[in-house]
């Protein structure tokens, strides 16, 4: 019991986490792959592929923060727990 | 006399049992081999800081090398699959034993263990009807189209779950408990999904890992070392690209991502255990152990648990297992995600 007193929040976080980046997937197949610019040509491509790739790294880059603003708050709010319970 | 076994069940029993006997027999040599070389570390969560041999991780190799021979002698071929885990599993092994040796920078062992991924690349390449990777396939979406971008990240494929498993490596039985779930989650995946060649690497896997097992519980007779936390971690990466469980395997492996990914963020690089000047845990005696609450103490899984209180070392290592329970769950519900697609 005391060990999952321990773990519980941090389980919370793993689910948030998983369930952020199946999301995240899954904008990025259905939303991002599909937006593409009205430019023709080679350069219409890569324009395309650089905007969607940038696209996915903000939304990656999102994801890592909000993970770790998460974790830091969880992990205040623990170290308060602790200086204030019996040991 | 006929060797070649079609029964799936047969032929897995047959691989996991030979791994894990030859893992679990060999393991006594290994410890007495490791400490006639010296090959001993300190066991610093505990008073007095007992030596304790090194380089189990070898009795892990050796339990893969006699599974996978097992399997292609009663296979009567050469699967290239197995092969190409076998390999990588060898090569993030030998990464492990030169880091151990030679104590290699944090960045430069991070970059060797890229290496690692080239069984794959050098598999697909002299046989892609067998060799089938990129395309990792998503719960309710199906197959993404990546393309350029998977092959930009296949090499970190290999790299990040060695890496992952090498950090959470700390405390006694830490690494094989959740190496274990993660592996079972992939063998369960494996099996849902019909990914038999998989299924084979997994219990190959798991059958060296249990063979480890009992000698590195708390109190520890051994440690993997780096040989066998980057060779354990390798395989994973390698089970999850070739069997196209790649989504799965990041799930299976959250624990370890999680415990790599506060360090990366809160030390900002890669840097040698031995480059950080604090610890994030510091031992109370009588074998207790409590978070560094100091700023500049690095933030791993181990710190974040004991955020909440000091703890036993054994009740640590119940958390992991907690942990990675959950992340087994969760990438089981993953894998039925996939299948309802």
């Amino acid at each position: 019991m005391k060990v999952l007193k321990y773990t519980m929040d941090i389980v919370g976080i793993m689910v948030l986490v998983w369930g952020l980046m199946l999301l995240l997937l899954m904008v990025v197949e259905v939303v991002v792959v599909n937006l593409k610019l009205p430019i023709e040509g080679t350069v219409g491509s890569l324009v395309n592929n650089a905007l969607q790739l940038a696209i996915s790294g903000a939304l990656f880059l999102a994801w890592l923060l909000v993970w770790y603003k998460v974790t830091v708050y969880c992990r205040k709010r623990r170290l308060k727990l602790w200086s204030r319970g019996p040991q | 006399m006929d060797l070649v076994l079609d029964n799936l069940m047969l032929k897995g029993l047959l691989v996991f049992s030979t791994s894990f006997l030859s893992s679990f027999l060999v393991m006594p040599k290994v410890m007495e081999f490791s400490r006639k070389r010296g090959f001993v570390g300190r066991d610093v969560h505990k008073d007095g800081q007992p030596r304790v041999p090194e380089m189990g991780g070898l009795g892990i190799l050796f339990g893969v090398l006699v599974g996978s021979l097992v399997y292609c002698l009663v296979s009567l071929k050469v699967d290239v699959r197995l092969l190409v885990f076998t390999s990588c599993t060898l090569i993030a092994g030998a990464i492990g034993a030169w880091d151990y040796l030679k104590t290699l920078r944090g960045v430069v062992k991070t970059l060797s263990t890229i290496v690692a991924c080239a069984p794959i690349i050098i598999g697909w390449l002299l046989s892609p009807s067998e060799v089938v990777i990129g395309r990792p396939e998503l719960p309710f979406v199906g197959r993404l189209r990546l393309t350029i971008v998977y092959w930009a990240l296949l090499p970190f494929a290999i790299a990040v779950p060695a890496n992952a498993v090498n950090m959470i490596d700390t405390f006694n039985g830490v690494m094989p408990i959740t190496s274990t779930f993660s592996v079972l989650a992939l063998l369960a995946s494996s099996i849902i999904l019909g990914r038999w060649e998989a299924t084979f690497m997994c219990l190959l896997l798991l059958g060296a890992l249990l063979g480890f097992l009992p000698y590195n519980l708390y109190p520890s007779r051994v440690f993997a070392s780096d040989v066998g936390s980057l060779a354990v971690g390798a395989g994973i990466g390698a089970i999850a690209v070739l069997g196209g469980l790649e989504v799965v395997g990041i799930v299976a492996l959250m624990p370890q991502i999680m415990n790599a990914f506060y360090i990366l963020a809160s030390v900002k690089g890669l840097l040698e255990r031995r480059q950080i000047a604090e610890r994030p845990t510091v031992v109370l005696g009588g074998n207790v152990i409590a978070a560094n609450k100091s700023e500049g103490a690095p933030m791993t899984l181990a710190n974040l648990i004991l955020s909440r209180g000091p703890l036993r070392e054994p009740d640590i290592v119940k958390a992991y297992a907690v942990l990675s329970f959950f992340s087994f769950v969760l990438a089981l519900a993953t894998t039925c995600f996939m299948v309802m697609k």
